[in-house]
């Protein structure tokens, strides 16, 4: 029963991907990111808390030779910064995988140096928001439509 | 947080759009703007990095031993602020630049609008900032920096930020205030139905509340239908004490009318009158008053509108509450847009988006007259802030460039503006030495506050 169910997960889960756009400091590096919920027995992967998660997959490219000592990182965090997770090292060409089970999240590639931490400390390299952080309220102001100062 | 300071002694880079405007002559303004006028003088002009749309409004500092303006940035990566020392206005020196940190993260406008105060012999420069949801910091309203130990820039340091999680979307324009009961008051405009008024020396001294003192309600029943869309709250104040009354005023900008309460309490505002129902009058966008506060001076921010002139006096009589005509009108050009202003009674300082900077002279209400004029927009006509907020170098096609703000020093009459692109100018204009409400047998009150004094203390009968 639970092989039928992973084949049918196969065959019905879709991929969602979204770009990671560079900072100003790093005009060639680009990459993206392949969403794809998370393999579950029970149809729908939840939390326990009920959240969906999710499976990602973080792919980068061009980005420039980092000097000695210094590693480019993947983070996951929350819109508001409040929660940050680190997802681990990243090359160039070379797929990242972690889970994320948070409604909204940015993805963030940072230039690091030094012993590894649970925040980012350097420049940021490479940013993207995950479909639902587009999701916004209007709250009728002018920064949020085309609306004058 | 990232915090940079720079030394720059000039005026680096030359203006993005010259070339482009040179390419397509037919399109520039100047084909619609007025032409410069003999009596004002470029003194000197500033700009330094970011996207080619990157500058917002602008403050200057008004004691002579602290020669200092202060740029709000906007726009990746920029979103933050620049001091600028004025010690010699032919070379405006950049010396700091504080950038918000993670800007890359950041979504939104950014810095908007930025004010000083003076607070227990130590000088404040309070920065307002717009972030939106999808990214960090967009229940942040301000934050207020210390700047005391200018020109030593390493001394300069936040000492508090202002956040608004009830009105996420921050504080699009500020007014700091030296109330009559001795505080330091701000002004701000919120993304909900009222503003918010904060007591910066509670602020500076880490109250939790960041000093909150109330709410001034925006009296409107509905969305302003304005060209733009509809908008709701207060966009804009300007606040002054009102010495025939005693009593501390605040001048409000509310989309669909421009809505005057009586701030002497400001934990309880009363409405004391309305600018309401005027013929044509679509976006009530920035008032400012006369030193008696018996005139005002509204701006409107979309094109064909001129400047109008209001008289308070059936208001401030008794006669009516509502204001519902203009006594005058002024515009240089009918094509065109206005944005801010700054009163000097008898004149009126605008900067006016890709007209540049105007000056007015309203000592007859009903006949304003031309003084001055400076275009400080080169680019195409069409080129202005992308709304989309996609393109990196922050160029669209929209009526917003050009001059954004405009300052004025009243011991020396020294006339600062901000240029979306072409950034800080600072201008003499011929006659104009300084300003002093006597001079002109008017109170000594201008939006330039009296931080260690204060407004003439109200008689308590």
């Amino acid at each position: 029963m639970i092989r039928l169910a992973a084949l049918l997960w196969v065959g019905v889960a879709t991929t969602s991907t979204f770009p990671l756009v560079p900072a100003t400091a790093f005009p060639g590096a680009s990459g993206d990111v392949a969403l794809r919920p998370a393999w579950s027995p029970f149809d729908v992967a939840v939390t326990r808390d009920g959240f969906l998660v999710y499976d990602l997959t973080v792919t980068v490219s061009g980005l420039p030779r980092a000097e000695a000592g210094q590693t480019f990182v993947a983070w996951l965090a929350t819109p508001e910064l409040d929660r940050v997770r680190r997802l681990g090292l990243v090359h160039a060409e070379v797929p990242l995988t972690g889970r994320v089970d948070w409604n909204q999240f940015l993805v963030v590639v940072t230039l690091e140096s030094g012993e590894p931490s649970d925040r980012w400390t350097g420049a940021t390299v490479l940013m993207g928001r995950s479909p639902s952080a587009l999701i916004r309220p209007l709250w009728g102001h002018s920064i949020f439509r085309p609306t004058p100062f | 947080m990232l915090c940079t300071a720079k030394r720059v002694t000039v005026v680096t880079a030359l203006i993005v759009l010259t070339s482009a405007a040179a390419s397509n002559p037919a399109a520039a303004q100047g084909d619609h703007s007025p032409p410069n006028t003999s009596n004002v003088h470029v003194l000197g002009r500033l700009r330094s990095d970011g996207p080619s749309i990157s500058y917002t409004d602008i403050e200057i500092e008004q004691e002579p031993s602290r020669p200092y303006a202060y740029l709000s940035r906007v726009l990746r990566p920029t979103f933050g602020f620049d001091i600028v020392s004025l010690a010699n206005p032919a070379s405006p020196t950049l010396l700091y630049s504080w950038r918000i940190e993670n800007p890359e993260l950041h979504v939104g406008l950014g810095a908007m609008d930025a004010k000083y105060f003076k607070h227990q012999g130590r000088y404040y420069i309070i920065q307002s900032f717009q972030f939106a949801p999808g990214g960090p910091d967009a229940d942040l309203g301000a934050i207020v920096f210390d700047v005391t130990g200018l020109p030593d820039t390493s001394t300069v340091r936040p000492v508090a930020r202002i956040r608004a999680p009830d009105t996420p979307g921050g504080f699009h324009n500020i007014f700091a205030y030296k109330h009559s009961d001795g505080r330091a008051l701000l002004f701000t405009t919120t993304n909900g139905p009222h503003a918010n008024v904060y007591d910066l020396g509670k602020a500076v001294a880490g109250d939790s509340t960041y000093g909150f003192v109330g709410r001034v309600p925006w009296p409107s029943t509905a969305p302003d239908m304005t060209p733009y869309g509809p908008l709701e709250g207060y966009h804009d104040f300007y606040a002054a004490y009102d010495p025939n009354t005693g009593q501390d005023k605040l001048y409000g900008s509310g989309f669909n009318g421009y809505y005057i309460y009586d701030v002497t309490r400001p934990e309880a505002p009363q409405l004391a009158m309305s600018i309401v129902g005027v013929l044509g009058l679509q976006i009530a966008h920035t008032l400012t008053a006369s030193p008696d506060g018996r005139y005002a001076v509204g701006q409107t921010e979309y094109n064909y509108s001129p400047v109008r002139v209001y008289d308070l006096k059936p208001a401030l009589d008794g006669t009516t509450r509502t204001i519902s005509q203009e006594v005058g009108v002024w515009t240089e050009n009918w094509r065109g847009l206005s944005h801010n202003n700054e009163m000097r009674w008898p004149y009126v300082f605008v900067s006016a988006y890709k007209d540049g900077i105007q000056v007015f002279d309203i000592r007859d209400p009903k006949n304003p007259k031309t003084v001055a004029l400076f275009d400080t927009y080169t680019g195409p006509a069409d080129a202005g802030l992308d709304m989309t907020f996609t393109n990196p170098e922050g160029v669209g096609e929209s009526v917003f460039n050009g001059a954004f703000g405009i300052d004025v020093r009243n011991y020396d009459g020294l006339v600062v503006a901000s240029d979306m692109m072409t950034g800080l100018w600072v201008f003499r204009v011929d006659d104009f030495k300084g300003w002093n409400g006597k001079d002109w047998n008017m109170p000594n009150i201008s939006s330039v506050q009296h931080w260690d004094a204060g407004p003439k203390p109200r008689v308590v009968p």
